[in-house]
């Protein structure tokens, strides 16, 4: 009984001891996290944050096979193309239109370019805590450039948009804010990429890193859309005389790797890699070229020339084999419209495929650049501003003659003596075939103002003419979602005809 | 980098002193059995008897327990028992459904016993927190169900068993998919809205655990506190209530085996009526491509073709329902084997269930094993341990069931899932839209295979150290080991028209990802526990400690680009883009908590519950939280002036009031982290941080206050028995995600910010009679009502189809209001503008405000989140050996917003139901249904959430109906068997419901209209014992 007793009470010491001597027993912490109190200590946190910034340009769409800045998906919004699975939502958009209950990129823009200018805005608030001098007015030059980036897409989606350039972390997150006038966010726009232009290295785009004429470029299409004629002109042949860029002497490579990684044209892409940076779902070459997730129009192949070699280089025709470069074998040798996803009446893309592909399916791995601005882009931008500055002097037609000059194009120079509506007709047709499936064509429309014109009743496929597109005056300004609206009642208020 | 661990710093050394501490105390208590089992005893009495029943049946199994020398011992068939006692020892008897009844030997050799009929179960023992009490003595909300009430249905999981059992629990079904039944347990209605929060806790054997992974078979009783009063011990982790379970236990006086098996045959409980006339279905494709604005995908050539063809082979009129949803069988085994002597008992149940899902592909072969075992090693101690364990091995489709469900009716009747020639058919024409063919996936084994491993156990230590003073130790530890092997095989397709390659079936990346989760779980407490009466007066008392301390843990590889489809393990593919990941979090709990009843003679009840407890989760200046409850009983039927109203026998009158925690936030809400943000710079993927998500740095304890007032009443000669309670049960503080606007850029912070509140009221009655000498019968029902208010939450946040905001139930619906169809140009034209620009046959959207114009302001709070009410009946009977109980259970007023396949035609070309040959036609003017459409986008029906997508899904069913038979012991016997009874059961016999097409039970109100469909079953079994 003694021994009992006494194994009793060795039995309470110890569990007594258990209770008091594990003091931080409830002291927990992530442990695969890093704290951000142990951030921006030191320079290399700079790093770390500057990359962190840029991964905001993989954000998700919302959509099956797209990100964000799967640009041929805003083809899918103009005649350029069909999507028949309604990637980015442009079908929807076409067929029944756009609301503040839309998904897709009528969504994902808005949330997503906001969460973007939250991380930059945290990393401009504190990359001053770690660096200094030169190599700190580079990186925050880095971060205006992304800002005045993602602002340019608000501006020329939403229009009118809140605007907040504070650290995220030091705002009331109960606050409401009404939009901005899309005036003011255009200026803010061209002031974050005056301080990216100052601030960047005047080189060659090569490692993804902007450089200072990828800002003056996005500059450059800030102005085009205010249709500040001038200054854009002014602004584009700085780029032209600057002489880090030039046309890539093969067309097609600007679109598969790794002819991309020394293509002297590529101002501004998203850039992957294999094996860790993949596309989102598929590879490009399952969503275009397998499934067809957009199909070119009958209307943007009578657009092309007689002989216009881009033609065949951005897409594919019914026989086209293993000599054309159709990546499939077996019963889908030959291409047929109408088998495999094909719909008759439209075109299977041909551009970002890399050569190398054979049946492209499942599993099939590509990492190609989403490349959101050339160089041939600047030189037609300036073709378009002068033109409208000072109308087809000999410095438009030299722009535009040279990138329809390009070895392999070999386009045949425009005929001398062009009015100015004649020549602005001439740039739109070659801005429409030089950058076809590259998502610019719906932005061009609207800025433009000839988006209705072309958008409203348009038949997309000719062997169904009584099918046509809808498209209203109100989509100038894309809905703010709804969401937003609800979330910042009762300041701000939905755009105008929603 | 490795780091030594450093054995001066307090983390260092502590915790694993915590963790090596506690398998070395139960080692050295284990000790103990030896040390005691030298202490003597006096030389005892023998004593024989027989045990009988008021109409002087001879009792089995009714246990004898003796207190002087402690041994128990159970009476054999014949009533007949022998026991050795010391002269003063007291001998109790005790037996299911009857009164307890206490001897004193006192010289007496042979001692015969009448026992009397328990009609009123006041004397039942119930299992609270930390604790147990006699009914009669329970002064808060509690409502137990015993194993062999449970155990009339048949299912695997016992939680999906609890439905209309046990009033104030309202038990949701999400699927009858085997070994993912989705169970959702509420008690009292939705409490809070904080991320995991609305789960109860579940005790199982007085230790955390979990219900789903036990054997019904093992359970004993589970007891459903709800109030705080009963709730309260178990302060910061009881707001949702506690579910406490008891699993068997042997009893003394010999060996028993008992085994019982059933198999059921199950298919589903509705399934919809499709479109499966190819032609017809071609035409109606044709017709909603038109009304959408689509290209029509059918030639005229092809629909005459499928119209006219005398070779149903080659232009098949499919149902692919017919493929994919199969009647399949379920069976289990059980086998106990129990008894005790010595002062050691012991129970070990093992089971072995095989369900086979009737959607192909689904399957779980699950095994259990319990283990109890209890011996009183000495006058004064006892120890024990409960040990379960259970193996699961589950197969299920890649995408689960509701992927498989949808894309099934994604696929046109045109072709048949495999040629004749055994080839995989994707589509009938290229053009067509469609998913994954869900039979490929299913032969193809394009499953996961999930292996599930799951360990919970405790030794416990019970020391009498003076008379009414126990001092009560406890540790367990739960163990979970889940792992998953997912394949995706490279699967060639064809088009059924031409037979030509139509690239691979859709299994997402073929490779493999293999990953195990493990989950580590201890908790360990200890108490000192008085009870004692002081003439009139009763005291009982608690107080004690415990810490709990959870570990999970993950790793995930993958591999891609398999040269094979047989092989799948990771060492098969190529190391060339392999992919890992893995991490672990922790949480911990301290607490410190205490106890005490008193009542007055029986008559008057207080009761007092303390609990203070400390979490990791909270920051550490707010992370401790003190919570009470006190509450008080009447039993007015003791008073004099009722003790002579003959017809009433009990009456009882109670009230509690309390205050608990909820602490259920994820682990570290209020730590702030940096997100991996990579990117690709020139070749390398290079490493990034953001930090976007805010946190707040104040966090505290999120609480529920209860009260609760109630009575229990027995009348009529012990015949009907009434339960009811009301409650109001208010949670504030509520941790939450607060909404942030978007330009905000940041993910919500995690705050304490809202109030809640639940009042409402259960009522239950049980009626048992008997018809002459051998026929009885019982009706029994309860109901269940709460009603669900907002009460603070700040700003009014809008979901898409949902609103919370204050004085409004939570999460209430807020749509735009369906008003009918428009019938002509004319109508639109003089209506007021729409949302978006329809034409004939589209909704009609109500202007709720006036305005002549539809939009975000016209939509308004609609009723049907919640249900208003919740009922079950329950029927027995029983004559001679037959016994018949049926259990109906019904859910009314709840609503379902549901879209997509199935409820919505030719969403990805999904075959729509045949109500759309009702639908809206320029000739067939109906006003209840839209023209037909492309629910892929259809902006007119689609782009704004209407209570078109409200479906009504109140419910009453037939639960559970089952007829059993049991064969006279004197027929078992000649067999050597003592017990055999065999039963036939049905359950989800019908449903009454206008919910269209499917089971109308489900845990989401909000979402896709397909999921695993619920089983009818029905059940042939039998169970013997030896």
């Amino acid at each position: 009984m003694k021994q009992c007793l006494f194994n009793i009470s060795v039995f309470i010491t110890l569990a007594a001891g258990l209770v008091s001597c594990s003091k931080n027993f409830l002291d927990r912490t992530p442990p695969s996290s890093l704290s951000t109190s142990v951030f921006w200590k030191n320079e290399s946190d700079a790093d770390l944050a500057l990359t962190g910034i840029y991964n905001y340009l993989y954000a998700s769409s919302g959509g099956y096979a797209t990100s964000q800045y799967t640009v041929m998906a805003w083809d899918n919004f103009s005649d350029d193309s069909y999507g028949q699975y309604n990637y980015g939502g442009g079908t929807t958009a076409l067929t029944a239109g756009i609301t503040p209950q839309s998904g897709d990129f009528v969504y994902a823009y808005y949330a997503n370019c906001y969460q973007s200018i939250a991380a930059i805005n945290n990393f401009l608030a504190n990359v001053g805590k770690v660096l200094s001098g030169q190599k700190l007015q580079q990186y925050k030059a880095e971060a205006y450039f992304l800002r005045g980036f993602n602002y340019l897409w608000l501006a020329q989606l939403y229009g009118n948009v809140p605007i907040t350039t504070e650290d995220p972390f030091s705002q009331d997150f109960r606050a409401t804010k009404a939009k901005s006038p899309k005036a003011d966010v255009l200026k803010l726009v061209e002031s974050d990429l005056d301080s990216a232009i100052a601030g960047l290295p005047d080189k060659a785009y090569g490692d993804g890193h902007a450089v200072k004429a990828t800002a003056m470029g996005y500059k450059l299409r800030a102005l085009m859309l205010q249709q500040k004629w001038s200054d854009a002109a002014a602004l584009a042949k700085a780029i032209i005389d600057g002489g880090k860029f030039s046309l890539n002497p093969n067309y097609p490579s600007n679109f598969y790797k790794p002819d991309q990684n020394s293509s002297p044209e590529i101002m501004f892409s998203v850039k992957y890699q294999l094996p860790n940076r993949q596309h989102q779902d598929v590879a490009l070459a399952v969503h275009l070229q397998r499934w067809k997730g957009e199909l070119g129009t009958q209307d943007l192949i009578n657009e092309y020339e007689p002989g216009d070699p881009r033609k065949t280089m951005t897409f594919f025709f019914a026989g086209d084999t293993q000599a054309q470069g159709w990546p499939f074998t077996g019963d889908l040798l030959v291409a047929t419209p109408g088998k495999d996803s094909w719909i008759p009446g439209y075109y299977c893309v041909k551009k970002w495929l890399t050569p190398s592909l054979v049946n492209p399916d499942y599993g099939a791995l590509d990492d190609n650049d989403f490349v959101l601005l050339r160089y041939a882009d600047v030189k037609l931008m300036y073709a378009e501003a002068q033109n409208e500055v000072a109308g087809p002097d000999a410095s438009v037609y030299q722009q535009i003659n040279e990138v329809r000059a390009r070895p392999g194009i070999n386009m045949p120079a425009l005929p001398q003596g062009l009015s100015r509506e004649q020549m602005r007709d001439r740039i739109r047709h070659e801005r429409r075939v030089e950058f076809a499936m590259e998502g610019l064509r719906y932005h061009d429309l609207r800025r433009w103002g000839i988006a209705k014109e072309k958008l409203n009743g348009f038949v997309q496929n000719p062997l169904f003419p009584n099918i046509k597109t809808q498209y209203d005056d109100k989509y100038e300004f894309w809905p703010i979602p709804q969401t937003e609206i609800d979330r910042n009642q009762p300041d701000m208020i939905q755009n105008q005809g929603y | 980098m490795l780091s030594k661990p450093n054995l001066f710093s307090p983390r260092g050394v502590v915790q694993p002193l915590t963790r090596s501490l506690m398998p070395t105390i139960f080692l050295f208590l284990l000790s103990f059995n030896y040390v005691l089992a030298q202490v003597q005893t006096s030389a005892p009495k023998r004593i024989s008897g027989k045990v009988v029943s008021a109409t002087g049946d001879p009792l089995e199994n009714v246990t004898v327990n003796v207190n002087k020398p402690v041994f128990v011992t159970t009476s054999n068939a014949k009533g007949e028992f022998t026991i050795s006692a010391d002269d003063d020892a007291f001998i109790t008897f005790s037996s299911v459904g009857f009164l307890p009844q206490t001897i004193k030997v006192a010289g007496q050799t042979q001692i015969n016993v009448v026992l009397q009929s328990q009609t009123a179960e006041l004397n039942q023992v119930v299992v609270v927190g930390y604790n147990t009490q006699s009914k009669r003595k329970i002064t808060s909300a509690v409502v137990t169900v015993s194993g062999e009430d449970l155990n009339k249905r048949v299912a695997p999981n016992p939680a999906t068993l609890l439905q209309g059992q046990l009033p104030g629990l309202q038990v949701t079904q999400n699927s009858g998919e085997p070994g993912n039944e989705g169970v959702q347990l509420r008690i009292r209605g939705v409490g809070t809205f904080s991320g995991a929060g609305n789960d109860p806790l579940v005790i199982v054997d007085g230790l955390p655990g979990s219900l789903n992974i036990l054997n019904p078979n093992d359970i004993e009783s589970i007891t459903v506190l709800k109030d705080a009063a009963s709730a309260a011990i178990y302060g910061s982790r009881g707001a949702n209530g506690v579910i406490v379970v008891k699993t068997k236990k042997g009893k003394g006086g010999g060996f028993n085996i008992s085994y019982n098996y059933n198999i059921g045959i199950q298919s589903a409980t509705a399934l919809p009526d499709l479109i499966t006339n190819s032609a017809q279905f071609m035409e109606l494709s044709n017709e909603a491509r038109l009304n959408s604005g689509l290209q029509p995908l059918y030639t005229q050539d092809q629909i005459d073709q499928y119209r006219n063809a005398t070779d149903r082979v080659k232009y098949p009129n499919h149902n692919w329902l017919n493929d994919v949803f199969k009647t399949t069988t379920t069976q289990n085994h059980y086998l106990n084997a129990s008894g005790g002597r010595d002062n050691t008992t012991y129970s070990l149940g093992i089971g072995l269930s095989d369900q086979d899902g009737i959607m192909i592909g689904f399957e779980e072969k699950k095994y259990t094993v319990d283990f109890g075992l209890s011996s009183k090693v000495n006058k004064r101690v006892t120890i024990g341990t409960n040990i379960q364990m259970r193996y699961s091995d589950r197969k299920a489709p890649e995408n689960g069931s509701t992927d498989m469900f949808l894309s099934t009716l994604a696929q046109s009747p045109l072709y048949p899932p495999r040629s004749a020639d055994g080839r995989w058919i994707k589509r009938a024409y290229p053009n067509e839209l469609g998913n994954k063919n869900t039979v490929a996936i299913v032969d193809e084994d394009v499953r996961i295979r999930y292996k599930d491993y799951y360990t919970q156990g405790n030794l416990s230590l019970d020391v009498d150290i003076i008379d009414g003073l126990k001092w009560e130790n406890r540790a367990g530890i739960n163990y979970d080991s889940y792992k998953f092997n997912d394949f995706r095989p490279t699967v060639q397709m064809y088009y059924y028209s031409d037979m030509s390659s139509a690239g691979l079936l859709d299994v997402g990346t073929p490779g493999l990802n293999v990953g195990r989760t493990d989950n580590f779980y201890t908790v360990y407490y200890s108490q000192l526990n008085f009870r004692k009466q002081f003439g009139d007066h009763n005291v009982s008392a608690l107080a004690g400690y415990q810490q709990e301390y959870n570990n999970g843990s993950n790793l995930n590889a993958s591999r891609t680009q398999f040269p094979t489809n047989v092989l799948r393990e990771l060492d098969a593919g190529p190391a060339n883009g392999q992919t890992n990941s893995g991490t672990s979090s922790e949480w911990a709990i301290r607490s410190y908590y205490g106890n005490v009843n008193y009542d007055f003679q029986d008559k008057y009840l207080l009761g007092g519950s303390l609990r203070y407890d400390g979490t990791s989760r909270l920051p550490s200046n707010s992370r401790w939280g003190l919570f009470y409850s006190f509450s008080g009983g009447w039993r007015i039927s003791k008073e004099s002036f009722l003790e002579n109203v003959s017809w009433l026998n009990d009456l009882k009158l109670r009230g509690s009031w309390g205050q608990l925690g909820n602490q259920n936030i994820g682990n570290y809400p209020y730590q702030p982290t940096l997100d991996n943000r990579s990117y690709a710079f020139g070749g390398t993927v290079l490493p990034g941080f953001s930090s976007s998500t805010l946190v707040d740095p104040s966090l505290r304890w999120e609480t529920t206050r209860v009260i609760d007032l109630g009575f229990d009443l027995t009348v009529m000669n012990n015949r009907l028995n009434i339960s009811a309670d009301w409650f109001n049960k208010y949670t504030f503080d509520i941790l939450r995600s607060s909404q942030v606007p978007l330009w905000l850029g940041l993910n919500a912070p995690t705050i304490n910010d809202g109030a809640l509140r639940n009042k409402g009221f259960e009522v239950s009655a049980l009626y048992k009679d008997m018809i002459g000498k051998s026929f009885t019968w019982s009706i029994g029902g309860n109901i269940q009502r709460y009603v669900n208010k907002l009460e603070h939450y700040g700003k009014t946040e809008i979901s898409y189809n949902s609103i919370r905001q204050e004085g409004h139930p939570l999460d209430e619906f807020y749509l735009y209001q369906w008003d009918g169809i428009f019938q002509s140009q004319d109508e639109i034209n003089k209506s007021p503008v729409q949302p978006v620009t329809p034409t004939p046959g589209d909704l009609k959207i109500k202007d709720v405000n006036g305005d002549n114009k539809i939009d975000a302001n016209d939509r308004t709070y609609t009723s049907g989140r919640y249900p208003a009410y919740q009922y079950a009946i329950n029927l027995s009977a029983g004559y001679k050996g037959f016994d018949l109980s049926a259990q109906f259970f019904g859910s009314q007023g709840q609503k379902i917003y549901v879209n997509g396949w199935g409820i919505e035609p030719f969403r990805q070309g999904s075959v729509p139901t045949t109500d759309w040959l009702n639908r809206w036609t320029p000739t067939n003017h109906t006003n209840t249904m839209p023209k037909i459409y492309v629910a892929d986008n259809y902006p007119a029906v689609q782009n704004y959430p209407s209570t078109y997508f409200l479906k009504d899904a109140s419910f009453f069913r037939l639960k559970n109906i089952q007829l059993g038979y049991t064969v006279p012991t004197h027929l078992v016997r000649l067999i050597g068997l003592k017990v055999a009874r065999f039963y036939f059961t049905a359950d989800n016999v019908f449903t009454i419901s206008k919910f269209p097409g499917l089971d109308p039970e489900r845990a989401s109100a909000s979402g896709t209209y397909v999921g695993y469909p619920q089983n009818k079953i029905f059940t042939f079994g039998t169970s013997i014992q030896f």
